[in-house]
């Protein structure tokens, strides 16, 4: 810590010198136009939500203040339970499904000597096809009629009825899970092999001349140093999942039931097809809230299960 | 000196872009930029002068009657239409503008065509104070934007032509459907009677029957049944079951089934003498013993006699593609399925009224689709001149040849542009019929949310998981209150 801070300082005191003042004042420039569209597009919007969360508004008329009605209202609408149940199995499945399998993924990969390059492209694959496409393949993959997948399981002979997929209430939330697994997998992946190769390799000759097994090397050895690493992967397939939209728009619109119809998707009919701007905003700030809490609670516990390298003794 | 950029494209040059280029030329006379400050000046003035230009560009285009000398003459009107539609409404939709132009040397059109989601566009679009000058709009969306005050009234524009113009401008109200008419009827809140828009075509339901499926099984035809007024439900739910094929694979059935929108189910409550809401629109009337009737009826259609496929049996398939593909034998539709059955369908088919219900009446909602006019368009003249184009006789004539659909102008409806007896469907009088007896729509302002709201309490009945009754009892209070609420938004 001792090592003084270089960086320009773009916030001045009394005490700045003048070349530094004088480099922050071009360091303001070079950032004004980055700046300007933040502002613009997103900070301002966002503070305006924040107002509008507590108007009534269907973008014709000229908004007016309703307080917390718009609060009140969606605690007390059943609906609203009902969607954040869906969003929190959603969540918590999508974000288990993608952490286990990533890690399982990564590690088995990560043993293999040759492929491993072709492979790591072809798991990446799917995170970089648009969501439109996949969906519309998955949508016929999922058909009970003539679906590929139906036609599988039929001809493995697991199955004798048709199951209806995307259009049963109980299977459902399910396939769109899977679709979205899929297709964030190999994000997943990749990031825990790079953790993975990051660790040291005398550290596992220590552990092979020590007589562990690989489920001791992998449980003792490669998991606690990955937990930066799990750490990074967790928060952002969380706040991923939860913000998840595109999936569910595409595939089910909510249904069969609401038994899809997760957060963000029910906002954005709020908003964009009932026209119901300030509800749509208090749910957003509720969402927000939601996520703000998780990241916090996540910080906190972080210390208690991260291994930083710094932070290791010795 | 003055010439200098004589060769340059005028938006080049003109305005922002000249100083812009000024700017630049500056720059290099004082050398290469040193550092990187220079280049991001550089970047920020280049940025400036692509906007001014585009800007220039732009207004350029806006602009018309520039002579070889570079003079401008008095600038044109830009009117600004927005439509929905597929391409072979759009390319009918092109040839009518340029035509309009043609006629019209001082008013240019500039066509937004919103092929998906128009109402978000729309929407959005009115909310930016950028309201297109003049938009088609369909019966179905018109009150919620007719309560905000969105539409300029159009009766005394069409009160000035009462008495006949030249040919083809002679507009009067009663060329028109009344039933069409009616549904861009808007009463203010001052009790002023307004005129909304002016129909283009009405969207109805009929039954479309594969003739040749019922031919091969030797079920009565039923046109005929119609004609001798004996084509009532219980024929119709008869021969749906002879026709139904449930051991085949795939499996073969009578007739179609949506679970939305409320459309598709609506045409049975009304034929069992039931109705959706009061008179004034502030009630839900779905609990009422003769609507119930007929919600039942068409739920029993998909989960007690199976006649009409459930959804793990049609999957993915729309019940167009179902019929087409000649696993459907009859199918609720409307005249935008015609097309692509021309087109598609290898077997003979027709068209019938949906059968009467136990009220004696084969009763289908009358949507229309029309153009508005904007409330707040700087040249009403202009905007108007174009709504009596677009449903003058001859305009209105185009769109129906295309086969996409009925005409909301009766004398050409009567025409062999719509009516032509060369190509299926021959009973296309079925689509004329139908309006007579037909419910003008009337929809609360928030109807969509109240559509959605409906469609979701129902979806469990359309699975056979809850009776009507049940599903609509406790849905009654929640839509009322959306439709009082709908009410204070006026």
């Amino acid at each position: 810590m001792s090592r003084r801070n270089n960086t320009p300082k773009l916030v001045l005191s009394k005490h700045t010198p003048p070349y530094q003042r004088q480099e922050a004042r071009w360091g303001w420039l070079l950032v004004l136009p980055c700046l300007a569209g933040l502002m613009l597009f997103t900070y301002i919007p966002t503070l305006m939500s924040f107002g509008l969360s507590f108007s009534y508004w269907n973008l014709l008329g000229s908004p007016h203040w309703v307080g917390v009605a718009n609060y009140e209202r969606l605690l007390r609408d059943p609906n609203f339970w009902a969607v954040l149940k869906t969003t929190a199995v959603f969540v918590l499945s999508v974000t288990g499904l993608e952490i286990v399998l990533g890690l399982l993924l990564a590690a088995l990969l990560n043993r293999i000597r040759y492929g491993k390059l072709g492979l790591r492209a072809v798991y990446f694959l799917p995170f970089v096809t648009p969501m439109i496409s996949v969906a519309l393949v998955w949508g016929w993959l999922y058909d009970p009629q003539a679906g590929l997948l139906n036609v599988l399981l039929k001809t493995l002979g697991v199955l004798h009825q048709p199951v209806a997929w995307l259009y049963d209430t109980k299977t459902a939330l399910a396939s769109v899970v899977a679709l979205e697994v899929w297709k964030t997998i190999g994000y997943n992946m990749v990031l825990f092999l790079a953790g993975m190769q990051a660790i040291p390799p005398q550290l596992y000759e220590a552990a092979e001349l020590d007589g562990s097994s690989a489920w001791q090397t992998f449980w003792r050895v490669t998991l606690p140093l990955l937990t930066p690493t799990l750490f990074f992967v967790l928060m952002i397939t969380l706040i991923h999942a939860i913000q998840s939209f595109d999936a569910v728009y595409l595939l089910t619109q909510g249904g069969p039931e609401q038994s899809t119809a997760v957060l963000v998707y029910w906002l954005y009919k709020n908003a964009f097809q009932f026209y119901r701007v300030g509800e749509a905003s208090a749910l957003a700030y509720l969402l927000f809230v939601m996520v703000l809490l998780l990241t916090l609670l996540q910080w906190r516990l972080r210390k208690r299960w991260v291994l930083y390298e710094s932070d290791a003794p010795g | 000196m003055r010439n200098q950029f004589a060769k340059w494209p005028k938006w080049l040059v003109s305005g922002y872009g000249r100083w812009g280029l000024w700017a630049v030329f500056a720059r290099c006379q004082v050398g290469l930029p040193k550092c990187g400050v220079w280049l991001c000046l550089a970047g920020l003035l280049l940025g400036v002068w692509l906007a001014g230009a585009g800007c220039a560009f732009y207004q350029q285009k806006q602009l018309s009657g520039q002579s070889s000398g570079g003079r401008l003459v008095s600038p044109r009107v830009s009117l600004q239409l927005a439509t929905w539609g597929n391409a072979e409404e759009t390319r009918v939709l092109r040839n009518l503008l340029n035509d309009f132009e043609a006629q019209n040397p001082s008013i240019a059109v500039e066509l937004l065509h919103i092929p998906e989601n128009y109402y978000q566009k729309i929407h959005l679009l009115i909310a930016a104070d950028m309201t297109p000058d003049v938009m088609l709009t369909n019966s179905l969306s018109f009150p919620v934007y007719a309560a905000h005050g969105v539409f300029a009234d159009l009766s005394p524009y069409l009160a000035r032509l009462q008495t006949p113009q030249r040919g083809n401008a002679v507009l009067q109200q009663s060329v028109f459907y009344p039933q069409a008419l009616a549904a861009f009827h808007w009463k203010t809140k001052s009790g002023h009677q307004l005129l909304g828009a002016l129909p283009r075509d009405v969207s109805n339901l009929v039954l479309f029957y594969n003739k040749d499926w019922f031919a091969r099984e030797g079920v009565p035809d039923p046109q005929q049944l119609w004609r001798q007024g004996r084509w009532t439900w219980t024929a119709f739910l008869s021969a749906a079951q002879a026709l139904t094929h449930l051991k085949e694979t795939p499996s073969r059935f009578g007739v179609s089934f949506y679970r939305q929108p409320p459309l598709f189910w609506l045409p049975f409550v009304w034929s069992a003498g039931g109705d959706l809401f009061n008179a004034s629109r502030t009630q839900l009337t779905l609990a009422q013993p003769k609507a119930l009737a007929g919600l039942q009826f068409y739920s029993d259609l998909r989960n007690r006699y199976h006649v009409a496929p459930r959804q793990v049996e049609s999957g993915s398939a729309t019940m167009s593609q179902l019929f087409v593909q000649q696993r459907l034998a009859m199918l609720v539709s409307g005249r935008w399925s015609v097309p692509v059955f021309r087109e598609q369908a290898l077997f003979n088919w027709d068209v019938v009224p949906l059968p009467t219900g136990p009220a004696g009446v084969s009763r289908v909602g009358v949507d229309a689709s029309g153009y508005a006019m904007a409330a707040k368009t700087p040249h009403p003249e202009a905007a108007w001149k174009l709504i009596a184009h677009l449903t003058s006789r001859q305009a209105v004539a185009q769109f129906a040849e295309s086969g996409l659909i009925v005409p909301a102008r009766q004398d050409v409806a009567e025409q062999a542009a719509f009516l032509d007896p060369r190509q299926p469907p021959a009973n296309s009088r079925a689509f004329l019929q139908v309006i007579t007896t037909g419910v003008p729509s009337q929809t609360p302002p928030r109807w969509n949310e109240v559509s959605e709201t409906l469609g979701l309490a129902l979806e469990p009945v359309w699975d056979g998981k809850q009776t009507v009754a049940e599903a609509i009892g406790q849905l009654t209070p929640t839509i009322n209150a959306l439709l009082n609420e709908g009410q204070a938004d006026e």
